[in-house]
């Protein structure tokens, strides 16, 4: 009965952010980019909080695509957007495969506190070798290409929206079989019982490294995407307040699915935007006022209200058929 | 009838004469805004007003609501007012791309002033030109925001940081001729190392047989340089060049004179200015300290002379009790210099209010007013104007330490001219 039913409520959330460019106006259509680019990187946080790991260094990812960007413009000439994102997942996911052979070894505090020390060396070299990175100063990114085509500047923006809604439509399907898969129920069982896990005939720490290295290349592809939309990086994207900030968008949006950290993003950005806009003294503390007000009541983050109201309508939907 | 009608309508005439006379004399100043012009000017002003910089920010902050109050009062731009919409610069430059673009197509503004970080102004220029915004950076030093690419909506009312290190290599110079060693303490990000790197090549490129004992690199604010300051005790050079800033001068300078490190060596802060009022005693008598090459300073050229000085550093001490330091100053250059642009404009355009592209073109060669003197935009957007840089002296009038031996150092001396690269220019240094 379920299976013919096409999914409603995602096919309407598909059509909303196909309409963003045309429905709203330009500086939103600027933020729904930032907010996808950043969904990719929460993502990879989230799915480690599936199994109950908490990361404060996935930032790193996220800087290495983006200095994917930086250095192919500055060294190669390379600006086509195309062509970098998949290199940015490829290179995310070559400096993860290297980590994760830590990393792997690791849970828990230890998990986190590692991974926040990778990601504070990459920032450290960022900074220090400034004749190569441009320091504090950062790199430009460029104007970007779109399969050897060059939009005009009208245009560019919107280029830039639907290359970011393609390659999220990939990532959510992506991750989407991974979590349907074998591997991604171990991650999720991770949360309750290693042990078991392993009599199971997995072998935990498998998990966690093909795991890692999937985080890692969500997170160049968001770090190549966000380094264009920006137009400017810096070695702040690797910084552990940038990591700070995708743990804590991915407890805000809900990590039980794909979907919840895409909402968890776009609402950042625009409470981040709007607390700015009426507080611009007090921003911050908005935001902390709101993190809390979440923990509290929706401890599962946004998407649960959603989830809440799915299930309320498909219990009476049931009653119905039952009756 | 002709008798008597001739001296009634005479005094009537002149009556009305001095009338016209007296209203043409007063509509500059009260008369109806030019055609065209909005309701008010919406303005974006961006700085820091949380976080280590916020001791800048705020002062720029300050500055800019004492500034537009002023001009308000007096009947705004040409009869517009001005309306100012605040946005905090903390928060890295994705959050400042986000907000430029907001400030610009949610807000409406119509220019957008500020930008003190060097990352954060990179990142904003580009943008600026996409949406075609008249943008004025006030303090941002990095010279690559004019050098590296073609700017069209973006000007800098200030000098560009190599400034600020070669006018010390002059200073130092003219002060010890006989200058042997050379020492730096500097943050390890591109604002120290670039100020670092002009002041040893400028310094060096001036006397050749400078040498350079000591180079020491501390975090961003560390907050304890004890180790650094035992360091540049035993190297002993004649000179210690710093660029350290807000916090993290503060903490240097308290740690470092109770040791001698401030007597011992001739000590150049470049930032020094702004953290005087907070240090008071603190800081030693006898430090070169500069506005990080500001043409003036709250007591130069002098406020008693010059009526536009006093009125900006009385009115920021009496609503904000603090004297304007450079950020203030800066503040200052940047907002005088888009009304000054505005008002050219208007004039040019016969009194229409002007589209942004008749902006940019009165803003290029403009000449303008600040409290320390003239200043002129370059064709290339950046201003160049004169340094000032002189000798800490606790000054017990106002409880802190003022500079002495002011010198003034010419814009040709401190700056490139348009078109040739800092570095180059740095490099091929005359004496």
């Amino acid at each position: 009965m379920e299976a013919k039913r096409l999914p409603l409520a995602p096919l309407v959330g598909a059509a909303l952010l196909v309409a963003v460019p045309i429905v709203l106006p330009d500086w939103m259509k600027f933020i729904v980019t930032l907010a996808m680019a950043k969904f990719m990187a929460v993502l990879s946080v989230a799915l480690f909080l599936r199994a109950n790991q908490v990361t404060f260094g996935h930032a790193m990812f996220y800087a290495v695509g983006a200095y994917t960007v930086g250095f192919g413009a500055k060294w190669f000439g390379v600006r086509d957007a195309v062509l970098l994102v998949p290199l940015g997942a490829l290179f995310g996911a070559a400096v993860a495969a290297l980590v994760g052979l830590v990393m792997a070894r690791y849970r828990e505090v230890f998990f986190a506190m590692l991974n926040l020390a990778f990601s504070m060396m990459l920032y450290g070299a960022f900074l220090k070798l400034y004749w190569v990175t441009g320091g504090t100063d950062g790199l430009s990114a460029g104007i970007p290409k779109f399969l050897g085509y060059a939009p005009s500047r009208e245009y560019l923006r919107d280029f830039l929206y639907y290359t970011a809604l393609g390659v999220t439509g990939v990532v959510i399907y992506a991750v989407y079989r991974f979590l349907a898969s074998p591997l991604g129920f171990y991650l999720k069982a991770m949360a309750d019982n290693e042990i078991r896990i392993e009599y199971s005939g997995e072998s935990v720490r498998h998990v966690m490294y093909v795991t890692y290295v999937l985080s890692g290349a969500l997170g160049g592809v968001g770090g190549v995407l966000a380094a264009f939309t920006v137009g400017h990086i810096v070695p702040e994207y690797s910084f552990w307040i940038q990591s700070g900030e995708f743990v804590f968008v991915a407890l805000l949006g809900g990590y039980g699915s794909a979907v919840g950290p895409l909402v968890g993003s776009i609402a950042f950005e625009f409470i981040r935007t709007y607390a700015s806009k009426y507080f611009p003294n007090e921003w911050q503390m908005v935001l902390g006022i709101i993190m809390l007000a979440i923990i509290l009541f929706r401890p599962g983050g946004l998407w649960t209200i959603y989830e809440g109201i799915a299930a309320r309508f498909g219990r009476r939907e049931r009653e119905v058929e039952r009756a | 009838m002709q008798r008597v009608g001739k001296p009634r309508i005479r005094p009537w005439l002149s009556l009305l004469t001095i009338g016209i006379l007296i209203l043409a004399a007063s509509l500059p100043a009260t008369g109806a805004p030019p055609a065209g012009a909005p309701a008010e000017l919406k303005v974006g002003f961006v700085d820091f007003f949380s976080g280590a910089a916020a001791t800048f920010g705020i002062s720029g902050k300050n500055t800019a609501e004492w500034l537009v109050d002023k001009w308000n009062k007096e009947g705004g731009i040409r009869g517009v007012k001005v309306k100012l919409v605040m946005v905090d610069e903390a928060g890295g430059p994705d959050k400042q791309v986000t907000e430029f673009r907001r400030l610009v197509l949610d807000e409406k503004v119509e220019a957008v002033v500020g930008y003190t970080s060097s990352a954060n102004c990179l990142a904003v220029a580009p943008v600026a030109e996409e949406l075609k915004v008249l943008t004025v950076i006030h303090i941002c030093g990095t010279h690559r925001l004019t050098e590296d690419r073609q700017i069209k909506y973006v000007f800098r009312t200030s000098n560009s940081q190599a400034a600020d290190s070669v006018m010390a290599a002059r200073y130092v110079l003219a002060m010890k001729p006989n200058v042997k060693t050379i020492a730096g303490a500097n943050e390890d990000y591109a604002w120290g190392r670039d100020s670092w790197e002009a002041f040893r090549i400028a310094i060096q490129r001036l006397k050749p047989d400078v040498k350079v004992v000591a180079e020491l690199w501390t975090k961003i604010q560390a907050g304890e340089y004890s180790a650094e300051i035992s360091k540049l005790l035993a190297a002993k050079p004649d000179v210690i060049h710093s660029s350290f800033w807000g916090g993290g001068l503060i903490t240097f300078v308290k740690q470092g004179a109770p040791r001698g490190l401030l007597k011992d060596s001739l000590v150049f802060f470049s930032t020094g200015e702004q953290a005087l009022q907070d240090l008071k005693k603190d800081m030693p008598d006898g430090v070169i300290v500069a506005p990080r090459a500001t043409s003036g300073y709250f007591l130069h050229p002098d406020p008693d002379r010059n009526p536009l000085q006093k009125e900006f550093v009385q009115g920021l001490k009496a609503r904000f009790d603090r004297y304007p330091d450079y950020p203030a100053h800066r503040t200052y250059q940047a907002l005088a210099g888009l009304k000054a642009a505005f008002e050219k404009a208007i004039d040019q355009g016969g009194g229409r209010w002007p589209k942004n592209e008749d902006v940019i073109k009165a803003f290029e060669g403009l000449t303008w007013q600040t409290p320390y003197g003239l200043i002129t935009m370059r064709p290339d957007h950046q201003v160049v104007h004169d340094g000032a840089v002189g000798l800490t002296k606790f000054n017990a009038k106002y409880g802190f330490p003022t500079l002495e031996r002011l010198v003034a150092v010419r814009a040709a001396e401190i700056m490139p001219p348009v078109g040739m690269k800092t570095l180059d220019w740095v490099a091929a240094l005359k004496k």
